[in-house]
């Protein structure tokens, strides 16, 4: 008895709208230096005007800037919480 | 019974160097973590006038005023003078160092150069026909646009996940009426600042 589905040779796990690679080192690592890349851009920007950098700024995933008070952060389990340092 | 076999005989360990290891590395304890960067081997080569301004970027970092910055500030001076290097690059730079450490501990201008110049020297620099390639992949009608949406959830779900605010702050005025990213354009953008 064959159970024939349609287009079945490949085990659907989440028919979305896209097929997001979570697994994919290639695919993460392409996607980690376009974010690197976005991460620089959006730096300098916020460095234009008036010269100042961040008091939150780019919050480059992994525990940046401890000044962050609401981030939530911990995308890979770092969390910085309290602000450690002196905050002026 | 296999009788004992003296076929060597160890030598008492003066030094304790098991292999010739060709380079002095450091004593190697199960790494989770990827390999710390040797930073002395690092040859410190900018201009006056690079240093000028990277001295002076530092400066703006320095907000407690003992000439040093943060860990975790170390990827933004980075950033604000031209580079960009990924968050597991500085990490790697920093040693691996904790949470705690990230928010502590600091470094001074002499010790931030040569992990300046690490980045700089980096080989895995991307270009612009990198970014395009790998915004490529999500052009479904191959016709040089993603769908903005899409591109929101591969930026927060892949490689160093950005949050929502980031996101937001990259993707303003990118996305046509349609919700579409000509992502070429989109790359020039990126690499004009």
């Amino acid at each position: 008895m064959d159970c024939h589905i349609e287009e079945c040779n490949q085990p659907q796990e989440e028919e979305d709208i896209m097929d997001i690679p979570l697994d994919d080192p290639e695919a993460n690592k392409a996607a980690a230096k376009i974010q690197a890349g976005f991460r620089g851009h959006m730096t300098r920007k916020k460095m234009k005007p008036g010269e100042k950098p961040n008091e939150e700024v780019s919050s480059s995933g992994e525990a940046l800037n401890g000044s962050q008070g609401d981030s939530a952060g911990g995308t890979d389990g770092v969390e910085t919480d309290a602000t450690s340092g002196p905050e002026q | 019974m296999a009788p004992k076999k003296d076929a060597k005989k160890p030598e008492p360990a003066k030094k304790a160097e098991p292999a010739p290891a060709p380079a002095p590395a450091p004593a190697p304890e199960a790494p989770p973590k990827p390999a710390a960067v040797d930073l002395s081997g690092v040859k410190v080569d900018f201009s006056q006038d690079q240093m000028e301004d990277y001295k002076e970027a530092f400066g703006l970092f320095d907000r407690v005023g003992d000439s040093k910055v943060a860990f975790n500030q170390i990827a933004d001076i980075m950033r604000a003078l031209g580079q960009n290097p990924t968050n597991k690059e500085v990490t790697k730079i920093l040693g691996n160092p904790s949470a705690d450490d990230m928010a502590n501990k600091r470094v001074d201008f002499e010790g931030f150069l040569p992990m300046l110049q690490y980045v700089v020297n980096s080989p895995n620099k991307a270009t612009y026909d990198d970014y395009v390639e790998g915004l490529r992949v999500f052009d479904k009608e191959g016709n040089g646009t993603v769908m903005g949406a899409e591109l929101r959830i591969v930026l927060s779900t892949l490689g160093e996940k950005m949050n929502e605010a980031e996101i937001d702050a990259l993707m303003q005025g990118q996305e046509d009426e349609n919700g579409c990213v000509n992502y070429e354009a989109f790359v020039k953008h990126i690499m004009s600042v």
